[in-house]
């Protein structure tokens, strides 16, 4: 019996999952230490906007990787 | 969060979004049982868990998902009738999702009573022996219309839709393999409207738990979704109408002592 997947599959899988880290990663901080002090950090475009869109792109990946199939 | 959690969050998440004992049910137990502090994870821990359970979903129908994708005209019926059964979801998840959870929040009575109804229908739909219908666009709606009454904890997503499918007279396999598919679309959309949604805010202590939840999730979705379709087609539903059975006469008795 073979392997499942093939070496792209493994691949595509480790890019996917290094994308949605990454994501994680930059969705990092923005809370405030002082509760009485608002941290407008928060709202940021890397934590708002950079940051799921590129969990996305990892999530999309990762269904790639499941699917493809080298013709 | 700690890696002992992450890995548990994960195995419960995989079981409970297959199996057919209801995961918002269970949620609503603990909360009550542990006065709501075993289950203040995050929206994003919410979401992380599910995009695993959506791919472990995919893993296991991925040669379903290529031909239906690949040949798009030939499925295109099927792929409508996919479309029809999201529609009830989509109308409760966007007009009514927050009054029903501000509405059924803590009410342990009412998931009671619920995971009867539960237990009732995977009862009946285990007794069905010869289900040869055809899936019709008439059955994709009031499957549907199953899963959009399963936002009520206590009711199983998979259980609500695969006995109301083999009570319509569609074949066992094909009730789960149309139960397990019509999710995938409706996971990634509410996926997607969350993860856009300023509410995140990560802690650094958060990230590995995070991925390790994500891996538990993924490898126990599939393990479940496998072992679901297996209790379908041999008619082993039973087993979990007994389980709902015990759980609310558990919560009734509860509720008189």
């Amino acid at each position: 019996m073979g392997f499942l997947f093939t070496k792209t599959n493994y691949t595509l899988l480790i890019i996917g999952l290094f994308f949605i880290a990454l994501g994680l990663i930059l969705m990092i901080g923005g809370g405030s230490e002082d509760p009485n002090q608002f941290n407008y950090e928060i709202f940021n475009f890397r934590r708002l906007t950079l940051s799921p869109i590129l969990i996305l792109i990892g999530f999309i990946i990762e269904v790639f990787a499941i699917m493809y199939k080298k013709k | 969060m700690g890696i002992f959690e992450a890995i548990l969050l994960g195995v419960i998440q995989g079981l409970t979004e297959f199996l057919p004992v209801s995961s918002s049910g269970h949620l609503e137990i603990v909360k009550v049982i542990f006065n709501n502090s075993l289950t203040k994870e995050s929206l994003l821990t919410t979401v992380v868990l599910h995009a695993a359970t959506a791919l472990s979903t995919i893993f296991v129908f991925r040669k379903d998902v290529i031909i239906l994708f690949r040949e798009v005209p030939k499925n295109s019926h099927f792929l409508l009738k996919i479309i029809i059964s999201m529609i009830p979801a989509v109308l409760i998840g966007f007009f009514l999702e927050s009054q029903i959870e501000a509405f059924f929040s803590g009410q342990l009575l009412l998931v009671g009573v619920m995971l009867i109804i539960t237990g009732i229908l995977l009862w009946f739909s285990d007794r069905v022996k010869n289900s040869t219908n055809e899936l019709t666009f008439t059955n994709s709606l009031i499957i549907g219309i199953a899963q959009a009454i399963a936002i009520l904890p206590g009711v199983s997503r998979s259980g609500a839709t695969i006995a109301t499918s083999i009570l319509l007279g569609i074949d066992k396999k094909s009730s789960a393999r149309f139960s397990f598919l019509m999710v995938i679309p409706l996971i990634f959309g509410v996926m997607i409207k969350k993860i856009l949604a300023p509410e995140f805010c990560l802690e650094k202590e958060m990230l590995i738990p995070l991925i390790i939840g994500f891996i538990s999730a993924f490898f126990t979705g599939i393990i479940a979704c496998k072992w679901m379709i297996k209790l379908v087609q041999n008619s082993r539903l039973k087993y979990f109408a007994f389980y709902c059975f015990s759980v609310s006469g558990i919560i009734f008795i509860s509720y008189l002592f």
